[in-house]
C-alpha cells in the first residue's frame, strides 16, 4: 500500500474505533470445565435447551443435562454474582443476567454483553420473560419492587412494590382470566404468592400443604398454565389450579430452581447435591441428569 | 351555484373538521364538565354501594383474600386502587360485560355487566369520572395504556 492510501484509510479506520467503542458492548468469556453448583436459577427455552445459572457461570445443554457447553458471560459481573436469567420466548440468542449489576444482555449467545438497566436501580434479584411476547420482561429488585420491560430490556419501568416478604423467584404464565395479558408467580419466603400482570396487586397464592411455607423456586407448564409448581426446602409442590390449592409431590432435596421444558413438560430441579435432577412425570419422581 | 353557496360549502366542512378535532381532544384529554357531572352522578347511583362514595373499594380490600362467600372484595377506583392501570377499552368491557376474578369459588360475575343498563356514552362517563379520582401521574399512565385500546366509537358521543 503506498502511503497517499494508507492517509486516505485512516478516517475510516478512526470511525472504526470510535463505533467499536461505543457501540461493542462487553466481550464475554467462557467458564472451563463443568457445571458444578450451586445453581442459582434455571430456564428451559423453547428450543428444549436448558440454562443453568451459577454465581459465576452460565451453562446450556441440549441433551437435558446429559452435556454442558459454557456460555461466555462478563467478567466484571461475574465477579459481582449472578442472580437470575431470563431467555426471551424465540430469540435463541438472547439471554439475560441478573445481580448486583443490575441486568446484562447478550444478542449473540454470549459473544457480547451490554448493561441495560435504564430506569432500574439496585440490585436486580429475580428476572422473567413474558411467556409470549418477546419484548416484555419483568425484574425484581430487592430495594424496590418489580419492573417491567416492554423493549426487550432496553428501559425498565417499576410497577409495584411487589409481594409482601422476600421475593427468590419469578415466572410469568399466560393462565387465562387476567386483566392483562397473564399473572405472575413469586417464590417467597411466606410461600407463593400471584398477581395479574396488570400490576392490580399481590396476594397469596393458595396455602402449601405439609406446614411448609419459604419456597425458592417457582415455574409453570405453559402447555397447561394451570399446572404450577414450587420448590423449597420441603420439597416439590404441584398445582392443578393455578396455584389456588397444592399437593405435595416429592421431597428430592433441597430445591433451589426450577424449571420446566414447554414443549414436553419435562421438569428440572436444582438441589445442592445432586446438582440437577429431572422428572418426566410432573415432578412425581426424579432422576439425576446425566 | 350561487356565489355565496360555493363559500358557504367549504366553511361547513372546515367547521364540522374542527368539531370533530375537538371531540377527539376531549376524548384524548378527559370528559367535558357534564359529562363528568353525568358520569359522577351515575358512579353515586350504581356503583357506590360496593366501591364506595369516594371510590375508596371495600373496607377489607387491602387485605387481597377472598371474602367468606369465597369472593375478592370490591375494590377501590380511588388512587389507592388500580382501576388507573388499565386502558379505556377495557375498563369500558368491564363495565359493560361485568366481571369476575378467576379464582373466585363462585360462578357469579361478581361485577355485574351495565350493557343494557347504560348506554355506551354513560358507561364512558362513569369511567370519566373515575378518572377525577386518580393522580395525575396515573392519569399520564392510564392515557398511555389507552392509546392503543380506545374506547370504542359508540361510546364519544351522547
Amino acid at each position: 500500500m503506498q502511503v497517499p492510501d494508507m492517509i486516505q484509510s485512516v478516517p475510516l479506520l478512526l470511525l472504526l474505533l470510535v463505533l467499536a467503542a461505543c457501540g461493542g458492548g462487553e466481550a464475554g468469556v467462557p467458564a472451563e470445565g463443568q457445571p458444578e453448583g450451586p445453581v442459582v436459577d434455571l430456564v428451559v427455552r423453547s428450543s428444549g435447551d436448558v440454562l443453568l445459572l451459577e454465581e459465576d457461570a452460565l451453562w446450556t445443554s441440549r441433551d437435558h443435562g446429559a452435556s454442558w457447553e459454557s456460555i461466555p458471560v462478563p467478567e466484571g459481573a461475574a465477579r459481582e454474582g449472578f442472580s437470575s436469567v431470563a431467555a426471551p420466548k424465540q430469540r435463541p440468542e438472547e439471554i439475560l443476567l441478573g445481580g448486583s449489576f443490575g441486568v446484562v444482555r447478550t444478542e449473540d449467545r454470549g459473544g457480547t454483553w451490554r448493561t441495560f438497566d435504564e430506569g432500574l436501580s439496585g440490585s436486580v434479584a429475580a428476572l422473567a420473560a413474558h411467556a409470549d411476547s418477546v419484548h416484555i420482561l419483568f425484574a425484581y429488585g430487592a430495594s424496590e419492587g418489580v419492573f417491567r420491560s416492554e423493549d426487550s430490556g432496553r428501559s425498565w419501568q417499576l410497577m409495584d412494590g411487589g409481594p409482601p416478604g422476600d421475593l427468590r423467584a419469578l415466572v410469568h404464565s399466560n393462565l387465562p382470566g387476567s386483566m392483562n395479558t397473564g399473572w405472575l408467580y413469586a417464590a417467597t419466603e411466606s410461600g407463593v404468592a400471584r398477581a395479574m400482570d396488570c400490576f392490580c396487586g399481590w396476594r397469596p397464592s393458595g396455602e402449601l400443604t405439609d406446614g411448609a411455607e419459604a419456597v425458592s423456586a417457582v415455574t409453570v407448564d405453559l402447555r397447561r398454565p394451570e399446572r404450577v409448581y414450587a420448590g423449597g426446602a420441603a420439597g416439590v409442590f404441584g398445582s392443578e389450579d393455578g396455584g389456588a390449592t397444592w399437593r405435595l409431590l416429592s421431597r428430592p432435596g433441597h430445591v433451589t430452581a426450577l424449571a420446566t421444558d414447554g414443549s414436553s413438560g419435562t421438569l428440572f430441579a436444582a438441589t445442592p447435591d445432586p446438582m440437577l435432577l429431572v422428572s418426566r412425570d410432573g415432578g412425581e419422581s426424579w432422576e439425576p441428569t446425566g | 351555484m350561487t356565489d355565496g353557496l360555493r363559500w358557504l360549502l367549504p366553511g361547513l366542512v372546515l367547521v364540522v373538521a374542527a368539531c370533530d378535532r375537538e371531540r377527539a381532544a376531549n376524548a384524548a384529554q378527559g370528559a367535558d364538565p357534564a359529562t363528568l357531572a353525568h358520569g359522577e352522578k351515575l358512579y353515586t347511583e350504581l356503583c357506590a354501594s360496593c366501591h364506595g362514595q369516594s371510590g375508596e373499594g371495600a373496607p377489607d380490600w387491602q387485605e387481597q383474600q377472598m371474602t367468606a362467600m369465597g369472593e375478592m372484595p370490591p375494590p377501590p377506583h380511588d388512587s389507592a386502587g388500580h382501576t388507573w392501570r388499565h386502558s379505556d377499552a377495557l375498563l369500558y368491557r368491564i363495565v359493560e360485560q361485568g366481571w369476575r376474578d378467576p379464582f373466585n369459588t363462585t360462578e357469579r360475575l361478581t361485577m355485574p355487566p351495565f350493557g343494557d343498563t347504560l348506554d355506551p356514552w354513560e358507561i364512558r362517563a362513569v369511567i370519566e369520572y373515575l378518572k377525577t379520582l386518580w393522580t395525575p401521574d396515573q392519569r399520564r399512565f392510564q392515557a398511555a395504556e389507552s392509546r392503543g385500546a380506545p374506547y370504542p366509537d359508540a361510546a364519544l358521543e351522547p
